[in-house]
């Protein structure tokens, strides 16, 4: 099985999904039941609540995550008790999520379980360097969404779950995941002030050879009072929150586009319009990453909740054809 | 007025709480519901705990006393799920765990530390009852040894499980959860009769950790024990300031401590500007509420009355002057501490500059006045100022001030500290130090601003 053997290369690894239903949960179940028969140890988190299984007001979601003895979870006070599973809490954490503390459990039994976790990079970083150690494989429950500030990116390897959920159009699902595909492809930004810009959790930024600038913009929402300013003090620009469409027209439609270099934490950070952002793009505008995201592989669901689906093979060689990294179809698995 | 209270209230004493390293929430909570206390015999229990605590880190090494303190913060405050027992509430399994890793902490803490000071209650049958496999590792569940019809309800739940037959496993799963509620229920009684002996450990940790902080402070700063007397003084030899000792010593200065013996009557301090006569205030102040909230003082030896309340008037920022003007904010304040105290009762009441914002005509009446009425009670007043001639009974002293003939213009204001001698002195004389002009000569203002083009 090719698949889980690149995922036995990394200490960590996000699933993330384009869509509800796009197979992340399958996926995530898939490679939990393949890792049974290597002797590793391996703990399980998310990023704050995943809200494709979690609806967070009545608490009223089923657990879907299936694991087996001896694994390791993270997840929240109020999560916890709706488990299947025989399960013994082996620490109860000071940090708390919107669902309570942090409660960190071990497998007795085969189960399922819900997930939380912390909700932003620094304290899910923490997490994972403490799980790091004894544990051989952390896997993360990911999301690409605006709604939480943790990023996906901050694990070894990434794999990304798409499919037939996105639309019912095979063309636009093609379109969607390359775009994600090539936003995860965006180079690392490795100049000055990396360490420093990490920190800024938000606001717009010059960087320059004297040192970071704050432009004083409160929200790129704001851009159109700001259009006079943003250049003020050079081309190299530091985006903490996340880039915008409007910026992003603005910024397209600049003169001096090939010297403009934008700077965002990770890829989850581009809200843009897809085609918007390749204009930008393919006309000589650059945009780097903190935080490059190591995507290893994606798994596609032909199977659309609301009934239809895509041909395997069809849906196989529309993704490959545009995307040259490792594609599987999850009802294959 | 609670240790909370006197934080918000003095900002010596907030700097003071920010740098204790208190571990648990549970000792924060116990100090900052500490009352002004008056009792004698509360305040030297406080000082021996704090000393047993300061002899016990002397005696371990760094990597010892880092992982002392570690365990400490890995003790929780479990007196809500206590609360829940007692009200004969099931508990949950992490409420369940909290206890159990909350008694196994306690019993690995009792091997670095215990101490006939700090008794603590033996808790190895609350880990018994949540230990059944006898492994004490630091985690819980409803374990199978628990029932046997529990442990073969598993069994079955797994190997439906192994055979994918989802359906069954939700119904097993279902039929297992019943039991387990009702083995929580019975080790919420077999719990119970544990309650007061838990809340007794919760006591004694917060204790704990609260006077290992209190003896790293007197570490620290070198703190000391005073003696506590009826007799009415405050009497401190070699006082200071610890946090501006610190400033000064990081600055590669020293700071100069202050003998001072306060008794029956009224205290006028007299002194030049920058002279340190506003630090003697807050140094008293401070020095009050650290004895009667038990830790000990920054001062070599002491003797030290009790005081109902304390008082003060040091115009710092420390009250905003919530829209009234400084003078009427002043003047109230110190009418409220006319009224407030009682006449059978002894308090210490601190006054910085008083009547400062007004002409020095009318502002001498006003400091006359309150040293008058203020002699008829049975407090402690220390007055500063700088108005001359005031006719009214106080024992007069003044900061000595500058060393004249070791000063050179222009000063260097960071400096100012080797050419001003901070010892209070004796002085009869009625008449301030005017050494304003000198000082500005000094300091390098624009001469035509003094006069002196």
């Amino acid at each position: 099985m090719p698949f889980i053997e690149d995922i036995l290369k990394y200490k960590s690894i996000s699933f993330v999904g384009m869509e509800k239903n796009a197979g992340k949960t399958q996926t995530l179940n898939y490679v939990l039941s393949r890792l049974r028969t290597f002797s590793k140890t391996i703990a399980l988190t998310s990023i704050g609540v995943d809200g494709e299984t979690t609806d967070i007001v009545t608490l009223t979601s089923k657990p879907e995550i299936e694991i087996y003895p001896d694994t390791t979870f993270i997840t929240s006070q109020a999560l916890y008790p709706q488990r299947e599973i025989v399960s013994a809490i082996e620490e109860v954490s000071n940090q708390t999520t919107a669902l309570g503390r942090l409660i960190k459990a071990k497998a007795i039994t085969q189960g399922k379980i819900l997930l939380a976790g912390p909700s932003d990079t620094v304290n899910l970083k923490k997490l994972i360097e403490k799980l790091e150690k004894n544990t051989d494989l952390i896997l993360i429950d990911g999301a690409l969404s605006r709604k939480t500030f943790g990023s996906p990116s901050i694990t070894q390897a990434m794999i990304l779950s798409t499919g037939a959920s996105l639309s019912a159009s095979l063309n636009v699902v093609v379109k969607k995941t390359k775009f994600i595909y090539q936003m995860t492809q965006l180079p690392q930004y490795e100049g000055k002030h990396s360490e420093q810009l990490q920190q800024i959790e938000n606001g717009i930024y010059a960087i320059t050879d004297e040192g970071i600038i704050d432009l004083k913009i409160p929200s790129l929402m704001m851009i159109d009072k700001y259009k006079d300013k943003i250049f003020d003090s050079g081309t190299k620009l530091f985006i903490a929150g996340a880039l915008n469409d409007k910026f992003v027209q603005f910024l397209k439609i600049q003169k001096n586009i090939q010297e403009i270099e934008i700077i965002i934490k990770d890829f989850t950070k581009v809200f843009s319009n897809e085609d918007n952002t390749l204009q930008y793009l393919s006309k000589g505008g650059k945009i780097k990453v903190l935080d490059k995201a190591n995507l290893i592989a994606i798994t596609a669901n032909p199977i659309s909740p609301t009934g239809y689906h895509f041909n395997n093979e069809e849906m196989l060689e529309a993704l490959r054809r545009e995307i040259p990294i490792k594609i599987y179809n999850i009802k294959q698995l | 007025m609670t240790f909370q209270q006197a934080i918000n209230q003095y900002p010596s004493l907030r700097t003071l709480y920010s740098k204790m390293e208190l571990q648990t929430p549970m000792a924060r909570t116990l100090l900052l519901q500490t009352p002004l206390t008056k009792s004698r015999q509360w305040i030297e229990q406080q000082w021996q705990q704090t000393t047993e605590c300061q002899n016990h880190l002397s005696k371990l090494n760094l990597q010892t006393t880092q992982r002392f303190f570690m365990h400490l913060s890995t003790i929780h405050d479990i007196s809500g799920s206590l609360k829940l027992l007692q009200q004969n509430q099931i508990l949950d399994d992490i409420a369940l765990f909290e206890i159990k890793a909350f008694a196994l902490n306690i019993k690995k803490l009792n091997k670095d530390f215990t101490s006939p000071l700090f008794p603590m209650p033996d808790l190895q049958e609350v880990i018994n009852i949540l230990d059944p496999e006898k492994t004490e590792s630091m985690q819980f569940y409803i374990y199978s040894a628990y029932s046997q019809e529990l442990s073969q309800i598993r069994k079955e739940f797994q190997q439906a499980k192994n055979e994918e037959n989802e359906q069954k496993a939700h119904s097993l799963y279902v039929k297992s959860q019943q039991i387990e509620n009702t083995i929580r229920e019975q080790l919420g009684i077999k719990l119970f009769p544990y309650i007061p002996a838990l809340l007794n450990a919760i006591k004694t940790i917060a204790n704990i950790d609260l006077s290992f902080a209190k003896a790293k402070l007197s570490n620290h700063y070198n703190l000391q024990q005073v003696e506590i007397t009826q007799e009415r003084t405050l009497t401190y030899n070699s006082m200071f300031h610890p946090f501006v000792k610190e400033i000064l010593e990081e600055k590669k200065q020293t700071f100069q401590p202050i003998n001072i013996e306060i008794k029956e009557e009224n205290y006028l301090i007299t002194g030049a500007n920058m002279a340190g006569k506003t630090l003697i205030l807050k140094t008293l102040c401070l020095n009050q509420l650290l004895l009667q909230y038990g830790f000990k003082l920054p001062c070599q030896s002491g003797k030290v009355t009790l005081v109902e309340d304390i008082y003060t008037s040091i115009g710092d920022g420390q009250n905003e002057n919530e829209g009234i003007s400084s003078f009427a904010y002043e003047i109230l304040n110190l009418n409220n501490i006319i009224k407030n105290i009682k006449t059978d009762k002894t308090y210490l009441i601190l006054v910085d500059e008083l009547a400062r914002t007004t002409n020095p005509i009318e502002g001498k009446k006003l400091v006359e006045g309150f040293l008058k009425v203020c002699n008829q009670r049975n407090s402690f007043v220390v007055v500063t100022t700088h108005y001359s001639d005031i006719e009214a009974p106080a024992k007069r002293m003044r900061v000595k001030g500058f060393k004249h003939q070791d000063v050179q213009a222009p000063l260097d204001i960071n400096q100012i500290n080797h050419y001003i001698d901070y010892s209070l002195i004796e002085d009869n004389s009625k008449q301030v130090p005017t050494e304003a002009l000198n000082l500005c000569r000094l300091l390098g203002v624009d001469k035509d601003w003094i006069g002196e083009s």
